[in-house]
């Protein structure tokens, strides 16, 4: 069992990950509303940049989900990874929203 | 002016072949009828036709093209000016391009989604043959629906699409969905049967596929279909309801490359006179689940 904090709908969530389910998965069953649609891979609606943390991602998945260059930046699928140790992660709709922020901090 | 038959075949784009196969074999219940490269080609047990779908490896999900059948190769050929007529550019696709099937006429739908008409393929007749048939064959896998039935796909410029379908094709529209103050298209419901929708669009992102839909008999049916869908726990979108549009009963599920296909059954006949039924966007509710009476984040946004 790992801790997972995800930042999802402009709020941070912790909870605890077996390690035989996903990260999606366990914040379901824990109610934290994390943005599901096909858990397949396929659609990209649980896509994460995953901040700090171990993990491995399924590679047979959309790319137009998750390509190549995603994978290699750190983000993830939640419906389709393990957590192999604690994680730190944001769903990309809160991810966009840091980084406008960040930038807008940044032209000030 | 002739009519367009039919959705004939629609080809999805699946991350796993095999897993594909077994899953629209096994548990969808269609038959796979051929292989040919990286694609299987498949038919439901009330259809004739050599295929209705169309598996083909890839690295995305999502929808290859679509294609409607019509009747005769005249008819073909008037389609084909009509298209054009309309500033689609088409191209001919060679027979024997894919297993079975004859020539084809290719062009880009105003949603940017690949979509053809033909009218040759091979005939296999269907499980229970024309001879003194029985309603329906024995042994049948899974859900076994009669038929592919239609497909919802999303595209931004849904009046350009709707007028090339009613213009150059010649379908109907049964139900659309507007903004309140009827400016804004934001669903469009087509047919060119008799059916309640052969292809609809709902307001999106272009060239993505929403569902695929195959044909159940009844609501008895669409709760069964619920019932093998958790025995093989496959991820629902949906579970048993009814929609307000087309009055259909449905169920939406998964399939392992995250395509949504939907199990549906009944819908009302339409004929060409019918007066085209409006839904305002402050009744999309109920017009897409009658019961629950609002949308769910994962119908809305999860796509291929």
């Amino acid at each position: 069992m790992v801790k997972v904090t995800l930042k999802a709908r402009g709020q941070q969530f912790e909870y605890d990950c077996g390690a035989a389910e996903t990260p999606l998965n366990a914040a379901r069953k824990q109610f934290i509303p994390i943005p599901t649609g096909c858990v397949r891979g396929g659609c990209g609606m649980c896509k994460v940049k995953v901040l700090s943390g171990e993990y491995e991602q399924e590679l047979i998945r959309s790319h137009d989900a998750l390509s190549d260059e995603d994978l290699e930046n750190g983000f993830a699928l939640a419906c389709c990874m393990t957590a192999k140790s604690e994680l730190e992660m944001i769903t990309v709709e809160d991810y966009a929203k840091l980084i406008d922020k960040a930038n807008l901090e940044e032209a000030k | 002016m002739p009519r367009v038959m039919r959705i004939g075949r629609v080809e999805l784009k699946v991350l796993d072949l095999e897993k594909s196969v077994d899953y629209y074999t096994k548990i969808i219940g269609l038959q796979e009828t051929g292989r040919m490269g990286d694609s299987v080609y498949l038919k439901a047990w009330d259809e004739f036709d050599h295929h209705s779908l169309i598996l083909t490896k890839s690295n995305t999900a999502g929808l290859a093209h679509l294609a409607f059948k019509v009747e005769t190769l005249d008819d073909l050929a008037y389609y084909e000016k009509q298209v054009e007529k309309f500033g689609c550019t088409t191209t001919r696709i060679s027979r024997g391009a894919r297993l079975g099937e004859g020539e084809a006429v290719h062009f880009i739908l105003p949603t940017g989604h690949h979509c053809e008409l033909y009218t040759e393929i091979d005939f296999l007749g269907t499980a229970v043959g024309t001879l003194n048939p029985h309603p329906w064959p024995l042994g049948a896998q899974g859900i076994a629906p009669h038929r592919l039935d239609h497909c919802l796909l999303t595209g931004d410029d849904l009046k350009t699409v709707t007028r090339f379908f009613i213009e150059a094709l010649n379908f109907r529209q049964s139900e659309r969905i507007t903004s309140v103050d009827g400016e804004e298209l934001l669903g469009s419901f087509l047919f060119t049967t008799n059916k309640a929708h052969d292809l609809a669009f709902v307001k999106g992102p272009d060239a993505k596929l929403h569902h695929a839909a195959f044909f159940v008999d009844s609501l008895h049916d669409v709760f069964k279909a619920a019932d093998i869908l958790s025995m093989y726990e496959v991820p629902f979108d949906v579970t048993p309801t009814r929609h307000g549009i087309t009055r259909g009963e449905t169920i939406y599920f998964f399939d392992p490359s995250g395509n949504r296909n939907e199990a549906f059954a009944s819908g009302y006949m339409t004929y060409p006179d019918m007066p085209t039924i409006t839904w305002t966007e402050d009744k999309i509710g109920q017009g897409i689940f009658y019961h629950r009476r609002e949308l769910s984040e994962s119908f809305m946004k999860a796509l291929t």
